[in-house]
C-alpha cells in the first residue's frame, strides 16, 4: 500500500509548531515543576490556564446545554442539525478544561480527591461535581454519535431512551456551575476591581455564556464550513442571532442597573487601566455586538453573523480574563503576565481542541442533514452524457 | 495586558486565515472558476417543475412556494440581487415575476401558477449569494396565494418525470454552451454562442456571466421562457 505524503500548508506547518512546542512545555511542566514554565507565584497563583483554559473554556462550551434544551426540553426540532456540533464542542471544551486543571494542579495527581474527600461548603467543590458529572452527561450524550458510526444500534437505542434525564441533569449542571464560576469571586470582594466585582456575578456568568454559547455555535459553523465544508444552514444561526439580541440586551441591561446601585457607574469613565479594560470589554462582548445584530443585512449575511460572533467570543474571553487576573492584578501587589510555556501549553490545548474537533466531523456523523417535516427525500440525477 | 494578549492572538489567527482564504481565491480565479458539476443534482420528489426553471411546492396552508431550481442557480453563478413583486401583485403562469442580477447580467423568470403575491423570502434579499446556493430550502422566493393550480400544476413536472426532463435541460445546455450541437440555434446566433466557450470543453459554474449579451438572451428565450 502506498502511503502518501499529507499536502505541506501554512496551517499545518503552523500546528506542527504548535504541537512541538506544547509538547516540549508539558515534559517540562512535569518533570520540572510548575516554577520551570509559568511566571505564577504564591502571589499570583491564578493565571493563564485557570484564567482562560478553566473558566474562559467551561463559558465557550455553553452551547451544548442550550442547545440540547432548545431541542429535547423546548421541542423546538428545527434547530436539532445544530445538536450534535454544539454538543461534541461543549465535550471536547469540558475535556480541555479537565486536561487545563492537570497542567495548572501543583499536585494534578491528586485531582479525583473531590470525588473521596467531600468539602461541600466550597464553591470549588461544586464546581469540581457540576464538571466532572457535566462532563460524563455529554460523553454519554455524544456517545450516541460513536455508537452509530460503529452501528452498535442496541447502545444507540439505550442512549436516545436516556436522552430526556440526560440533557435535563445537563441544563441543570451547567445552569449551577456556570453560575458558580461567578461564585468562586464572591470571597474576594476586596481583592476584585468594583466594577467587575458585583453580589449578581453569578448570574452575570450564566448570561454571558448563554450569549457566548450562541455565539460559538456560529463560529463552529462557519469554521466548519470553511475547513471542511460542512456546516450549518444560514437560517437556523439567523434564529439563533435574533435570540442573542435580546440575551445581550438584558446582559447590558442587568449589568448597568448593578453598577448604578452599587454607585460605580461613574467609574467606567476613569481613566485607570482596570476601567479602560472594562470599557473595552463591555463594548466588545455586548455594545458593539448588539448593534451589529440588530442591523437586519448583518443579522442574515454569513459574513456579518461570523463577525458579530467573533466580537462576542472575545469580548467574553476578556471578560473572563479580566475577573480572573486583570481586576486582581492591583490588590495582589505584583503584576501577572503568562510565561512563553503558559502560553505555548494554552495555544496547544486549543489547537488540540480544534483537530479533535476536525477529526470528529471528518469521520463521524457530526453535521447530519436532518430532514424536515417539510422536507422530500430527493432524487440524485447521475450520468447525464 | 493578558486579556489583550489573547485578543490580539485570536484576531492575528483569524487575519492570517482571511489572508490564506484570499490568496486561494485569486489563484482560483486565475486558474478556473470552479467547475460545474452537472452530474450530480438533487431533485425533491414532490417539488413541481416548471419549463421556465422555476419550482412550485404546495405549502399545508393551501399556499404555494416558488423559488429558481438548483439548475439555473448553477448556471448563473452568484446571484448578487434579487428584485420581488410586492405582496399582493396578482400574476399569472407565464408573466414574469421576478429577475434576478449576477454580475452585469440581469434574468427575469417567469411565475409558475396564477396567484397573487403573499409572502418573500427577506433572507433572499438581504443575503442573495448565500440564500440561493440551497436553491429548494433557503432560496425560495415568493409565496403565492394560487387561484388556477390545477390548470397550472398540468404543464409542471414531479418526481421520475422531473428528473428525466431535468437531464434533457442539462444536455440541452451542454449543447449550447460548448456548442457541441448547436441545432437548436438560431442561425445569427450560431457564431457568437458557439464561440462563448472558453472553459477548455469544461462547463463551469456561473458560465453564463461570460456569455454575451445575445448569448444571454437567447439563453433566456431557450430555457427560461414559457414552454408548452
Amino acid at each position: 500500500m502506498l502511503l502518501r505524503m499529507p499536502k505541506i500548508t501554512l496551517w499545518r506547518i503552523i500546528i506542527a509548531v504548535i504541537a512541538a512546542l506544547g509538547l516540549y512545555y508539558t515534559a517540562l511542566r512535569y518533570t520540572r515543576g510548575l516554577g520551570a514554565v509559568t511566571n505564577l507565584s504564591d502571589k499570583f497563583p491564578w493565571g493563564l490556564w485557570v484564567g482562560f483554559d478553566v473558566i474562559t473554556g467551561v463559558g465557550l462550551a455553553a452551547g451544548a446545554f442550550i442547545i440540547a434544551l432548545t431541542v429535547y426540553i423546548f421541542r423546538i426540532d428545527t434547530y436539532r442539525p445544530i445538536l450534535r456540533p454544539a454538543i461534541l464542542t461543549g465535550f471536547l471544551g469540558y475535556s480541555l478544561v479537565a486536561v487545563g486543571l492537570l497542567y495548572d494542579l501543583g499536585k494534578w495527581y491528586d485531582v479525583w480527591h473531590p470525588i473521596v474527600f467531600w468539602n461541600p461548603h466550597s464553591v470549588m467543590f461544586e464546581v469540581a461535581w457540576c464538571v466532572m458529572l457535566y462532563l460524563t452527561v455529554l460523553a454519554l450524550e455524544f456517545s450516541s454519535v460513536v455508537f452509530e458510526r460503529l452501528r452498535l444500534n442496541l447502545l444507540k437505542k439505550l442512549i436516545h431512551m436516556l436522552i430526556i434525564p440526560l440533557s435535563i441533569l445537563g441544563v441543570i449542571l451547567s445552569t449551577l456551575h456556570q453560575s458558580s464560576l461567578g461564585s468562586l469571586f464572591l470571597i474576594v470582594p476586596s481583592k476584585l476591581y468594583a466594577l467587575w466585582y458585583s453580589p449578581y456575578l453569578p448570574l452575570f456568568f450564566f448570561v454571558s455564556a448563554v450569549s457566548v454559547g450562541f455565539a460559538m455555535v456560529t463560529m463552529e459553523s462557519f469554521l466548519s464550513r470553511r475547513f471542511l465544508g460542512k456546516g450549518i444552514e444560514l437560517n437556523l444561526l439567523n434564529g439563533l442571532a435574533r435570540v442573542n439580541v435580546l440575551v445581550m440586551a438584558f446582559y447590558l441591561t442587568i449589568k448597568l442597573i448593578d453598577l448604578a446601585n452599587r454607585g460605580v457607574l461613574g467609574a467606567v469613565l476613569s481613566t485607570r487601566f482596570e476601567s479602560i479594560m472594562f470599557d473595552i470589554e463591555t463594548m466588545v462582548q455586548v455594545v458593539v455586538p448588539l448593534l451589529l445584530l440588530l442591523i437586519p443585512a448583518v443579522r442574515t449575511s454569513a459574513r456579518g453573523l461570523f463577525v458579530t460572533s467573533l466580537f462576542i467570543v472575545i469580548g467574553f474571553i476578556m471578560n473572563r480574563l479580566d475577573i480572573t487576573i486583570t481586576g486582581v492584578e492591583a490588590s495582589s501587589g505584583t503584576s501577572y503576565f503568562p510565561a512563553f510555556g503558559e502560553i505555548a501549553i494554552s495555544v496547544f490545548l486549543v489547537t488540540m481542541g480544534f483537530l479533535a474537533f476536525a477529526f470528529a466531523a471528518k469521520y463521524l456523523n457530526v453535521f447530519v442533514h436532518v430532514q424536515k417535516k417539510d422536507e422530500p427525500p430527493v432524487a440524485i440525477i447521475h450520468d447525464v452524457e | 495586558m493578558v486579556a489583550i494578549m489573547v485578543a490580539l492572538t485570536i484576531i492575528g489567527f483569524v487575519v492570517l486565515d482571511l489572508v490564506i482564504q484570499s490568496v486561494k481565491v485569486k489563484r482560483a480565479r486565475q486558474e478556473q472558476l470552479v467547475r460545474l458539476d452537472f452530474s450530480d443534482f438533487s431533485v425533491p420528489v414532490n417539488t413541481f417543475f416548471y419549463p421556465g426553471h422555476t419550482w412550485v411546492n404546495i405549502l399545508p396552508s393551501g399556499e404555494v412556494r416558488v423559488g429558481l431550481d438548483d439548475f439555473a442557480r448553477k448556471v448563473i453563478g452568484d446571484i448578487e440581487a434579487v428584485e420581488i413583486p410586492s405582496r399582493g401583485k396578482a400574476l399569472k403562469q407565464g408573466e414574469k415575476a421576478f429577475t434576478v442580477k449576477s454580475g452585469n447580467k440581469t434574468l427575469s423568470f417567469l411565475s409558475p401558477v396564477d396567484g397573487e403575491v403573499t409572502g418573500i423570502n427577506n433572507v433572499m434579499l438581504a443575503n442573495p449569494v448565500q440564500a440561493a446556493r440551497n436553491a429548494y430550502n433557503s432560496g425560495w422566493i415568493l409565496i403565492l396565494k394560487p387561484t388556477n393550480l390545477a390548470a397550472n400544476l398540468k404543464i409542471m413536472k414531479i418526481a421520475e418525470e422531473a428528473v428525466a426532463w431535468l437531464k434533457a435541460e442539462i444536455r440541452r445546455f451542454r449543447e449550447f454552451a460548448l456548442g457541441e450541437n448547436l441545432h437548436f440555434v438560431k442561425d445569427e446566433l450560431q457564431y457568437e454562442v458557439g464561440r462563448t466557450s472558453q472553459d477548455g470543453g469544461c462547463l463551469t459554474e456561473g458560465m453564463l456571466g461570460r456569455m454575451d449579451e445575445k448569448a444571454v438572451r437567447f439563453f433566456e428565450e431557450e430555457f427560461l421562457g414559457k414552454k408548452e
